[in-house]
């Protein structure tokens, strides 16, 4: 809950910081609140096992993981925006407080005990994504992203709000433990109430949408490709692990037993979106659509994880999610030194940045090793411990194609990886220095080594 | 408390209604006196352009796909917000004696942030029909 | 201060971050303060712990847990007993005499700051393997030594013969370490777990798990790694070539601590010896072999660091011997002396290197007495206690080993007395070639050759002494002693049952015996290379069984006909047919037909939002379908 304060309080001071055009303390203040929320969010006041707000939010030691790691990502996305923002003198104060209000919403919606705040956290999550993805005003693919992704997205909130309605409609309330025990109340799923049924799964397909799984994967290439950079590895990170960080609180706080109805769908899906999202990144040729798919690819392992929730560990998923999210960071963050110099986004646009960067280039190699899972960095141990369970559960089948499509990803992470190496025919690229851009990278890339090698650290994994 | 209120209203007898009429008569009567008045006394320079559907600024007829002035939207998206937020003040002010100092300070914190907003969009000068 | 016992080998692991992130802009005296000050400073912790090691408890600390399988779990815990914490003092202790000692030697050279956090590396991965509280800590610690044993021997990489011989230990220690691992793997699914303390507890009914055949596999599977790490028959060969690394590397690596590891995970692991007796006699044998088989190499070596390897092999295989007879104590003392007095002679030849402006033949020395006087002393204590000569301390841990053997049977104790003699002989052939006769150095050589600087002399000063007291350590009760080495231990080793007991006036008697052969062959030595002054021949004019030792057997052709020309044909056969024409069709073929699926299927994404929320809505329905009508 602190958090939740601490940033929106920050947002509307980054909103006047930018009317006033006091651009030089823009970052440092909207840093220092980030910083602040990240504290004020593991104070034990913070931790709260009964729900808030007559029963509206809970802080309890899920969403306070979740809240950490959203936090975290965005500081570091925060920090390396610098580079991109370096020149953007309009409306800086404005992005940066989007940025913090959409924080807020994944935490509320990691928190929510109740459909309407959870409606409300989605939306306050995505909406300042709409914005930011139109924000480069002068581009007309971000224009296009911006609207793409609000059309498809107000879509998609229609049908959850008829799901939230028709669950309404035949429990009587919103509230997530007074729906969970409607279902209880049933001796076995199939006794439920068709109704009720209908519009657990329309919630479900909004999250489906959200976390760019198949079917409703459409729109994360475009949207992906058209947004700047830094609002797209945002998008990635932070509003992903929100979607899923809420698809866990809904599925095991609200519908409870229910959860294990949706276990084969969830798997056919998982199947299809690994298999799409790998196909398809196959012949990219542009980083930032590569990584899109990729993303996808990454949904499609991640939705594993929804498979037979009830006895499970909720770490994984976050694990995973952390580092995937470092992991694309990197990557995001040396497309933008490379693109600052070579003024290509593609992937041979790489091309000598081993002979001028060789620091940025290790990092590169080892986020992208991350990617595609080769131990002993911490993406091996993610996708490991999500293939583990999804045996445990029964689903070899699934775990096959998830191994095939591992190899599959090895392919184009590994492109990458030698676009890098590959000499440039201009020659080494001088790239302008940043204050503090590799340090934080290093750490980056230092984290997923350790988050590798000790597993257990901060998360129950194994 | 209302519904006793209503039901001494339906003992008493239909001279109430009265004053209701004549205020609505005269309400009426002021806005068509008044729109006939300027339509006859006022000047009237009758030309093509103002003849149109108006559509917020928008030409009516031609290619969809051009860039228009967003003032119109704008100012009228800033004055719906506003306007809807004043809504929340009708329950406070019925119950107004009832919720005393707290609820004037809850009311004071609830219009502080409408107030931010309304400095901030000054200042990024949304109001500002010439320079947009 | 037990609270403390992680910062142990954190300290130098942080001094190898410091210096490895800073070699570049780290001054050389600063570098070499930190990374002295954090062995010292490490060793300074291991000695805080001693109050409750002497009253023989057992330390540990778990810090968080590592891994977690199904069925078992690891975790990432120290556990400092009796055992680890003496060889925690061996490593930390010489080891910071060591590094004062690379202050001095390494000075001029350009990578010395590397130098120092390879060496920092070492220090912490050596820790690990030692104080790990189970056998995947050990692992790790173990392949950490092998890695920086790598870095350091081809510490010179400019020099190609160097990193010929890097790689030569590392892949003779790979063979070692597939051994060791696959043992771990048989630990793992027999006793379900790799934590000391669930495989030794107290009263630990072991062999309820197992028959002796598993015993027998495991410590044999045992055995091929620390024949591995601790160079024995038949993966010694890479031992004599590691001396291309920088002397103190020799000295702190490959002879004190390293190449222990063997001995320690035997000691580690003495619950599964002591159930296999077919592995205890392999043990004494390959031992007792290689000890004799390297000492005769030894005879004919003249490159001083060779000679001193050569004699490193033999004494591991003496510390095997004894492991082998069950004199457990005995070779862990032999363990604890040769590493002050291998330490010694390896820096005093370093010494007389650096002395000699980086000449290693011995003959191109001789009369170094006058020229290095400290160097000289040291190396005289030095070679005195390699060859057993009373009080100094190789006299009473070999005595004991000896006397092991001689319990066990008159032969064996013939033949560990013929190895020991062995050693005497070639360690006074080296002392007399180089510090005695006729200086046959160049005149070049002769004019800079120079004494060492303090910080190279005061370590060597230190470990002389060391060599001289260290054998009170367990002075035998025979010489008014009360083997305080054996008491201490004994929470963790107990010394196997003495098959039968000798008598006072016997072990009077063998004593004298070994140190008058000991004696005769000293003055058999003198002989030849003092009083004839016999030069050692030039390799191409040995002959006959000299040229067999002078070649070393041709272990390393055989080595090469067998095992490496072999390989080479089948990976030359893999690379240029098999690879190409075969496996990458194969793979190629795959990746093709996908690549050209996925530019197929792209063109759904066409990016038009008409089709777009089509799609949507039709999968929509189509969920419902599936959900409620199958």
């Amino acid at each position: 809950m602190y958090p939740i304060i601490v940033l929106s309080v920050a947002g509307i001071l980054s909103m006047f910081i930018g009317a006033f055009k006091l651009k030089k303390v823009a970052l440092p203040a909207v840093l220092l609140a980030t910083l602040a929320a990240f504290g004020s969010n593991l104070l034990p006041q913070n931790f709260n096992d009964t729900p808030l707000y007559s029963g509206m939010l809970q802080f309890d030691w899920f969403s306070i993981r979740y809240a950490a790691v959203m936090i975290a990502v965005t500081l570091v996305i925060l920090i390396l925006s610098r580079r991109y923002y370096r020149d953007a003198a309009e409306h800086l104060g404005d992005i940066y407080a989007l940025f913090l209000f959409s924080v807020v919403g994944g935490m509320i919606m990691v928190g929510s005990m109740n459909l309407v705040m959870f409606f409300v956290g989605i939306e306050i999550l995505s909406i300042p994504l709409y914005i930011l993805a139109a924000s480069e005003r002068n581009n007309l693919l971000s224009n296009e992203a911006g609207l793409k992704y609000f059309l498809l997205g107000s879509f998609i909130t229609v049908f959850m709000l008829l799901g939230i309605v028709l669950v309404y409609g035949t429990v009587g309330s919103f509230d997530f433990d007074a729906i969970n025990s409607f279902v209880h109340s049933y001796n076995s799923s199939d006794e439920l109430p068709m109704l009720f049924k209908v519009g657990v799964l329309l919630i479900l397909v909004a999250f489906i949408f959200k976390i760019s799984a198949a079917p409703f994967h459409f729109w994360s290439p475009d949207v992906y490709q058209g947004s700047p950079a830094v609002i797209m590895v945002f998008m990635a990170t932070v509003a992903k692990t929100a979607a899923f960080g809420g698809a866990y609180r809904f599925l095991d706080a609200c519908i409870g037993p229910m959860s294990d109805d949706f276990s084969v769908m969830f798997a056919v899906l998982a199947a299809l979106t690994m298999s799409i999202g790998n196909l398809m990144a196959l012949r990219q040729d542009s980083l930032k659509r590569l990584l899109a798919f990729s993303s996808v690819a990454n949904a499609g392992y991640l939705m594993m994880g929804f498979i037979g929730l009830n006895e499970k560990p909720t770490d994984t998923t976050l694990y995973y999610m952390l580092v995937y999210s470092i992991a694309n960071v990197i990557a995001i963050a040396v497309y933008l030194t490379v693109k600052e110099s070579q003024g290509s986004g593609s992937i041979a646009g790489l091309r000598g940045l081993y002979q001028s960067k060789p620091l940025l280039t290790f990092c590169l190699v080892l986020a992208m090793l991350s990617l595609a899972g080769i131990p002993p960095l911490a993406g091996f141990v993610g996708k490991y411990a999500i293939f583990v369970e999804a045996i445990r559960d029964g689903y070899a089948w699934l775990v096959v194609i998830a191994a095939i499509n591992s190899v599959l990803g090895i392919f184009y992470y590994f492109r990458v990886m030698r676009a890098a190496f590959e000499p440039a025919e201009g020659g080494p690229v001088q790239v302008p220095y940043v204050l503090g851009y590799s340090a934080v990278l290093v750490m980056c890339t230092l984290a997923l080594l350790v988050l590798g090698i000790f597993p257990n650290l901060f998360f129950g994994i194994w | 408390m209302l519904n006793s209120y209503l039901n001494k209203n339906t003992m008493e007898s239909n001279v109430d209604y009265l004053g209701i009429l004549l205020q609505m008569a005269f309400a009426l009567g002021f806005v068509g006196l008044t729109m006939v008045a300027t339509h006859t006394l006022g000047p009237k320079r009758r030309t093509a352009q103002k003849a149109e559907a108006f559509e917020c600024g928008v030409e009516s007829v031609g290619n969809a796909r051009l860039p228009f002035s967003i003032k119109y939207f704008l100012t009228a998206i800033l004055f719906v917000l506003f306007d809807v937020e004043v809504i929340f003040f009708y329950p406070w002010a019925v119950n107004f004696k009832e919720l005393g100092g707290i609820g004037y300070l809850k009311m004071l914190f609830f219009i502080a942030p409408l107030f931010l907003g309304y400095l901030y969009i000054l200042k990024k000068g949304a109001l500002n029909w010439e320079k947009m | 201060m037990e609270n403390l016992i992680w910062l142990i080998p954190t300290l130098p692991l942080l001094g190898f971050t410091v210096l490895g992130l800073g070699a570049r802009s780290l001054p050389k005296g600063m570098a070499a303060f930190i990374g002295c000050g954090m062995i010292v400073a490490a060793f300074l912790l291991s000695v805080g712990l001693a109050g409750p090691i002497f009253s023989g408890e057992s330390l540990s600390q778990d810090l968080f847990t590592w891994m977690r399988g199904s069925r078992w779990s690891v975790n990432f815990g120290f556990q400092v007993d009796q055992l680890s914490w003496m060889m925690m003092l061996v490593i930390t202790g010489v080891g910071a005499l060591i590094h004062v000692y690379s202050a001095g030697y390494m000075h001029d050279d350009e990578r010395h700051n590397y130098f120092f956090a390879y060496l920092n590396l070492f220090v912490f991965f050596m820790l690990l393997l030692v104080m790990g509280n189970n056998y995947l800590l050990l692992f790790a610690g173990w392949e950490g030594v092998g890695l920086c044993s790598y870095l350091l021997i081809g510490f010179w990489f400019s020099n190609n013969e160097y990193n010929d011989a890097a790689k030569k230990a590392f892949v003779m220690n790979r063979v070692g370490d597939l051994g060791f691992l696959l043992g771990l793997f048989l630990t793992l699914t027999v006793f379900g777990s790799l934590n000391y303390s669930e495989l030794f507890a107290e009263g630990a009914d072991l062999e309820a798990y197992g028959s002796t055949a598993i015993f027998t596999a495991i410590t044999l599977l045992f055995i091929v790694g620390a024949a591995g790490k601790s160079a024995q028959i038949p993966l010694y060969t890479w031992l004599p070539d590691a001396m291309a690394g920088p002397t103190p590397v020799s000295a702190l690596i490959h002879a004190a601590t390293m190449v222990t590891a063997g001995i320690y995970l035997v000691l580690r692991s003495l619950a599964f010896f002591e159930l296999a007796p077919f592995t205890l006699n392999v043990l004494m044998w390959l031992g007792l072999a290689t000890s004799i088989f390297a000492a005769t190499i030894g005879l004919k070596q003249n490159d001083i660091k060779k000679v001193l390897a050569y004699s490193t092999v033999s004494q591991l295989g003496l510390m095997f011997f004894a492991l082998g007879l069950g004199a457990y104590v005995a070779a862990f003392f032999h363990l604890v002396t040769h590493a002050f007095f291998k330490a010694l002679l390896f820096l005093g030849a370093g010494s007389v290197i650096h002395g000699m402006s980086g000449e290693q033949d011995i003959r191109k020395m001789g009369a170094l007495r006058k020229v290095l006087p400290v160097t000289f002393i040291v190396f005289l204590i030095g070679t005195l206690a390699i060859a057993g000569i009373p009080p100094f301390a190789g006299f009473v841990s070999k005595d004991q080993i000896l006397l092991a053997a001689y319990e066990h049977s008159p032969v064996l104790f013939a033949l560990g007395i013929g190895a020991s003699l062995l050693t005497t002989f070639y360690m006074f052939r080296l002392l007399f070639l180089v510090f005695y006769g006729q200086s046959r150095a160049d005149h070049h050589a002769l004019e800079h050759a120079h004494e060492s600087p303090l910080s190279m002399t005061l370590p060597l000063g230190v470990l002389a002494v060391l060599s001289v007291v260290g054998g009170f350590l367990n002075w035998p009760g025979l010489m008014g002693g009360n083997f305080w080495l054996q008491n201490y231990l004994s929470p963790v080793v107990k010394e196997a049952e003495k098959h039968h007991h000798i008598s006072h006036s016997t072990e009077w008697g063998l004593m004298g015996l070994v140190v008058a052969l000991v004696l005769a062959t000293i003055f058999l030595a003198y002989q030849k290379y003092i009083s004839k002054a016999a030069v050692p021949a030039e390799d191409a004019n040995e002959a006959g069984v000299g040229k067999v030792l002078n070649q070393k057997y041709y272990v390393d052709e055989l080595y090469d006909a067998v095992f490496v020309k072999p390989t080479q044909a089948l990976s030359a056969w893999l690379g240029r047919i098999f690879d190409p024409k075969i496996l990458d069709g194969l793979v190629n073929g795959t990746g093709t037909g996908l690549v050209a699926f996925s530019s197929a299927i792209r063109k759904i994404q066409d990016g038009a939002v008409g089709i777009y929320l089509f799609i949507f809505a039709f999968g929509i329905l189509l969920l419902l379908a599936f959900q409620f009508l199958f």
